[in-house]
């Protein structure tokens, strides 16, 4: 009866390809007799939780079931076996393979996807681990696992649209030496065996990919023909055709977008058909996936809609033997309107100093609204544009001081899509936006300093402090450095550093980074000659002379948290973490930049934190979690961390773990009072606490958990923080010497401890002479994958370096770190175990 | 016996130093695993990574011999009463199929006497009945008997009676009579890895996903014994050892060795270390000892339990 349906299939398929729209594409395929397979969901019940809550295990399972489905119904195989088939059985490793052993399955297929230890919008790549004898060794008995794989990999990886770190032996790929494989189920299966890896659950993209049922269905059918390939069966017409929508501006999945193709239409995911699962935010999770199964050959319109979006129809060509990909962007339909202006409506601004910044919600038509923009009294104006079109900043030069103006963008502007401007914001298009604003009184006044770190008098200063002046207004950058230094009153001599001027909240703030630790006890006064002058050229007429003495202690880094110079892989986006709340999520966020850092290390990165709070709740707390797990500290610590202050008086609070107890402790709350950077410091030996989770009482051992932010009413809801250099330290007189420190007497390079690790390990290191240092990580195929260090004179001494995949996303395998050192060079090997 | 009592005396002299366990055979770089008592106690079966092969550690001559090579034949290996000979399911590969066939193998010789073609789809282990005289083997469609040529052993309790298992259901078959006894333990529950005592009085088993169970062979008196895998009997059939093995879903994080009553009393950790991963135990005849493997380490240990 199958010979028979194939047969006519083949024949209606030659003689009448356009009357197959109503058949069946899954038809049988034969050639599996005799042969079974024995699948293997990964893990068990919820276990390698991905990002946004949705595990590895639930993802392989149905990838499991929807294979066992597709060899069953689609083939003449004898017997596919699967080792679990929900989400409660806690299967082990010995019962898998016992069960496939006393079943003598004919091959093994272990389904899993790979991970990084913190969450990811990089790594996502394909792997295939078939069992091996040794690092570099042959493959184990029984044979064609790596056959299996060599044919899975590059079909898995065009499946899955991403690249694969390929198809490898399991020791070559762990790097661990032994004489038999490496992963259970290569090394106690009678089998031939492999074990893949789709992808990455702890990729954001991906993970958002891996909820939605049928992708689960593609990644199956990978497999599928994979084993059709191994045993050299040609694969039957695919007719599946799978793509993202998305909005073409910003690129983000559309959910609920409805998608027709051949008759059959797809809803792809929503919030409340699936997401609801994972996130209470509805905004939060997308994918925009639409599957077709069972198209026939041809050509067909296929259309796109979906409320709020233009529709669209492309046309999709069926390909025969692979999935056919088509991905749709949608223009919105939703007509362009203002987002925000500077000055706000009936502000003020300094003329010819301060522009007008009109940011439109879309891309505009920037002709015409250059057309449309009219301002009253009239002026002539001159306009500049960012480069995605969606903010226009208007020149005041122009302008009168003390005048109203009214702006107006009449409703006859476009965006880029020719959609009318909507300047009431009411969704349709076609009215104007006016808006008044108001140019200032000339400003006539000196600015005046607010504060300055350290203070006048202030004495035991630390010997490396970040020097701080703020202004009650901006400053014209120009007349500034000419006219400040820091001098050691003793002898007269000038400090050397690095000055950074900032402008924060409409004010500046300077921040002077010594480059050398201070004299101890000694006085040193911070000189701020008359003449910097404000951006309406009035200027400073009396020399700021600000005179301290430091003492004779320092803080003394002891453990490096998290300088953020790898990046901010290690935190998870506030709204990722379930104590966030109250904010308005578009608007909190975390970044790494690396132009605002604090210089008074070395930093080369920082962590930026965008914040605003809504204003319709009445409690706010924005938890910025760090997800590693070390390095461990006790209460003999002071936690501190560099700050780019805001000068909201919101709060910040400093969170951490008791690791021993499962609970958590939080600092005192500090008033954000401040502009530029501070060091803000939670001194755990003074044991003040405040009040979160736990009992109040601090009890060691500790990890860090998260900086905390919360709103503090009537001040300002929105703003912008950096924070740097979180760490432990201590603070000692400098003058206690380490009297047992031996130079070394040659180079050397040490095995790195721990070795294998997961997620940070050590390097130390010796040079016996002051040397151009370099200490770089490579792969497999020699790749530079990472610099710990680049070319840095080091004195003689022995160093550590501590290296973490937080900050640099690799995956689990061997790596090669090397160290160069004047003539001497050194290469060892670890191992990165995930 | 005697004989017996003097050699394991000489085994059992450095365990006074080594905490009371000894280095069988084995090493990082010749992993061996799945050891198993000849029932005279002479001699141990054990194999190679991925149940290749078979080999034969002789206690008497202390020397070591491989009786075959072939794949899978130290999965679920059964000695004779006699230890004599070897029961095993072995398997080669042709054109990616797997075919398996049922095979006694002589311990002194190596010989193999095959007891079935090489067949796919042998998703059935074989076992002794009949006093040794025959061997079984479930089948989808139903149970064959093959003659092995050797003489009945008398003395085996209920050698009559064979165990096999099919998904959810343990099939007590009474090769005398025909008659099979299908008892249910957990309703749509897999089962793997089923022993029956040799009173066959009792059976052990594991359930897929789940826990390890003894029950009465009437089907009586089923009791959970908790977390643990690949039980065996002790030869008064009064004791399970097993192992409780900890995984991360790649390779095998912890596991110790453990010993139980089947009522589930006197659970004792037999081997309680943090830094090895004892697996596979079995016990030696008279019941003083154990052998069994460490993972990684490669080796087969012996371990006095006086």
């Amino acid at each position: 009866m199958k010979k028979l349906f194939t047969a006519t299939f083949i024949i209606i398929l030659l003689l009448s390809l356009q009357i197959l729209n109503t058949v069946s594409f899954s038809q049988q395929v034969t050639g599996l007799s005799g042969w079974n397979i024995y699948l293997d969901p990964g893990h068990s019940r919820k276990e390698n939780m991905g990002v946004y809550n949705y595990s590895e295990a639930e993802k392989n399972l149905r990838v499991g079931l929807n294979l066992r489905q597709m060899l069953l119904d689609w083939t003449d195989i004898d017997t596919v076996y699967i080792c679990r088939t929900d989400d409660i059985a806690q299967v082990s490793l010995s019962q898998r393979t016992d069960q496939a052993n006393a079943l003598a399955a004919a091959h093994y297929h272990s389904i899993h996807s790979n991970a990084t230890s913190a969450p990811t919008t990089t790594a996502n790549s394909t792997l295939l681990l078939w069992g091996q004898l040794g690092i570099g060794g042959p493959e184990k008995f029984p044979n064609d696992g790596k056959k299996m794989s060599d044919i899975m990999v590059p079909l898995l990886t065009a499946g899955m649209r991403t690249n694969t770190i390929g198809s490898i032996g399991d020791r070559t790929f762990y790097g661990s030496p032994g004489s038999v494989p490496y992963l259970h189920v290569n090394r106690e299966t009678t089998m031939a065996s492999e074990l893949s890896e789709a992808g990455f659950h702890t990729n954001i993209i991906q993970n958002q990919l891996n909820m939605n049922a049928e992708w689960k269905r593609l990644e199956a059918k990978t497999f599928f023909w994979s084993i059709l390939k191994y045993h050299n069966i040609a694969r039957p017409f695919v007719g599946t055709v799978a793509g993202i929508i998305k909005d073409l501006e910003s690129g983000l999945a559309i959910n609920g977008a409805v998608v027709s193709l051949n008759g059959q239409t797809y809803t792809t995911d929503t919030w409340q058909s699936l997401f609801y699962q994972y996130s209470s935010d509805p905004e939060l999770l997308r994918n925009g996936l639409y599957y077709f199964e069972d198209v026939p050959p041809g050509n067909f319109p296929m259309q796109v809609s979906t409320p709020g979006y233009e529709p669209q129809e492309v046309n999709v060509t069926i390909a025969d033997t692979f999935f056919t990909f088509r991905d749709v962007n949608l223009i919105s339909s939703v007509p362009p309107t203002i987002i925000s202006t500077v000055p706000t409506p009936n502000d003020s601004l300094y003329p010819g100093v301060e522009n007008v910044t009109i940011v439109f919600s879309r891309s505009m038509n920037k002709s015409s609204v250059e057309t449309n923009f009219t301002i009253s009294p009239s002026v002539n104006v001159t306009f500049t544009w960012s480069p995605d079109s969606k903010t226009l900043n208007v020149n005041t030069s122009n302008l009168e001081f003390n005048t109203h103006y009214d702006i107006t963008i009449l409703g006859t502007a476009e965006d880029k899509y020719s959609h009318l401007f909507d300047g009431d914001g009411n969704g349709i298009g076609g009215d104007s936006y006016i808006f008044r604003i108001n140019t200032k009184v000339k400003d006539v006044t000196e600015p005046i300093i607010v504060d300055v770190y350290p203070a006048a008098g202030s004495t035991n200063i630390e010997l490396k402090p970040v020097i701080n002046i703020s202004f009650s207004e901006p400053l014209k950058t120009s007349t500034i450095s000419s006219r400040f230094r820091i001098i050691r009153n003793s002898n007269q001599s000038s400090v050397s550093g690095t000055l950074r001027h900032y402008v924060v909240n409409g004010r500046s703030v300077l921040n002077a980074f010594i480059s050398n630790t201070l004299l101890e006890n000694e006085a040193y006064t911070i000189i701020l000659l008359a003449g910097v002058e404000d951006i309406a050229g009035n200027p400073i007429t009396t020399d700021l002379t600000n005179e301290f003495t430091t003492g004779s202690s320092n803080y003394v880094s002891q453990t490096i948290i998290d300088n953020f110079d790898g990046g901010i892989s290690s935190w998870w986006q506030p709204t990722s973490s379930g104590s966030t709340f109250g904010v308005i999520s578009d608007s909190t966020k975390i970044s790494s930049v690396n132009t605002i850092i604090n210089l008074n290390t070395g930093s080369i990165k920082s962590m930026m934190l965008e914040y605003a709070y809504n204003l319709n709740e009445s409690d706010w707390l924005i938890r910025e979690y760090r997800s590693v797990a070390s390095p461990s500290f006790d209460a003999n610590a002071i936690l501190q961390a560099y700050i780019l202050g805001d000068g909201t008086f919101n709060k910040l609070r400093f969170a951490i773990k008791e690791t021993s107890l499962n609970t958590y402790e939080v600092s005192p709350w500090i008033d954000i009072d401040w502009i530029g950077w501070k060091l803000i410091s939670w001194d755990l030996r003074e044991g003040q606490t405040g009040t979160w989770l736990g009992n109040g009482i601090l009890e060691p051992p500790f990890i860090y958990d998260s900086f905390q932010f919360t709103h503090n009413p009537g001040n300002k809801h929105f703003g912008t923080l950096y924070i740097d250099d979180l760490r432990t330290a201590i603070f000692q007189p400098t003058d206690i010497k380490d009297e047992t420190i031996i130079k070394p007497t040659k180079y050397s390079l040490e095995q790195n401890y721990p070795n294998p690790f997961n997620p940070s390990t050590t390097i130390r290191y010796q040079i016996p002479n002051e040397s151009l240092v370099s200490l770089k990580i490579f792969d497999l195929l020699g790749n530079e994958v990472a610099v710990l260090i680049d070319n840095e004179y080091r004195a003689a001494g022995t160093y550590s370096t501590e290296f973490s995949t937080d900050e640099i996303n690799l995956s689990s395998g061997v790596y090669f770190y090397q160290m160069r050192a004047g003539q001497f060079t050194d290469t060892k090997k670890f191992l990165i175990l995930k | 016996m005697k004989k017996f009592c003097l050699i394991f005396y000489w085994i059992s002299l450095p365990l006074l130093i080594q905490a009371q366990t000894i280095h069988l055979v084995g090493s990082s770089d010749d992993i061996c695993m799945n050891p198993a008592f000849s029932p005279d106690g002479k001699k141990l079966a054990y194999t190679k990574a991925n149940y290749k092969g078979l080999l034969i550690f002789d206690l008497v001559s202390n020397s070591i011999k491989q009786i075959t090579d072939e794949d899978a034949a130290g999965f679920a290996f059964k000695w004779s009463s006699d230890s004599k000979s070897i029961l095993s399911r072995v398997s080669k590969y042709d054109y990616l199929k797997r075919y398996n066939a049922v095979k006694i193998f002589d311990v002194e010789s190596g010989n193999s006497l095959p007891l079935t073609d090489y067949k796919t789809m042998m998703p059935y282990l074989p076992d002794w009945s009949n006093g040794d005289s025959e061997v079984y083997l479930p089948t989808k469609e139903g149970i064959e008997v093959y003659s092995t040529g050797k003489q009945k052993n008398t003395k085996i309790q209920k050698s009559e009676l064979g165990g096999y298992v099919k998904n959810d259901k343990i099939i007590v078959h009474d090769f005398t009579t025909g008659n099979a006894q299908i008892n249910i333990p957990i309703k749509n529950a897999d089962i793997i890895n089923l022993i029956i005592s040799p009173d066959k009085n009792k059976v052990a088993f594991e359930i897929m996903g789940g826990n390890m169970y003894s029950m009465n062979a009437d089907g009586t008196n089923l009791t959970n014994l908790g977390k643990g895998n690949r039980p065996r009997w002790s030869y008064d059939s009064k004791k399970i050892i097993y192992m409780i093995a900890e995984d991360d879903g790649h390779t095998f994080t912890e596991s110790d060795i453990y010993s139980i009553n089947p009522d589930g009393t006197e659970k004792v950790n037999l081997t309680n270390t943090k830094d090895l991963i004892e697996m596979n135990p079995c016990f030696s005849p008279d019941g003083k000892s154990i052998v069994y493997d460490v993972f990684d380490d490669g080796s087969i240990y012996l371990m006095n339990l006086e």
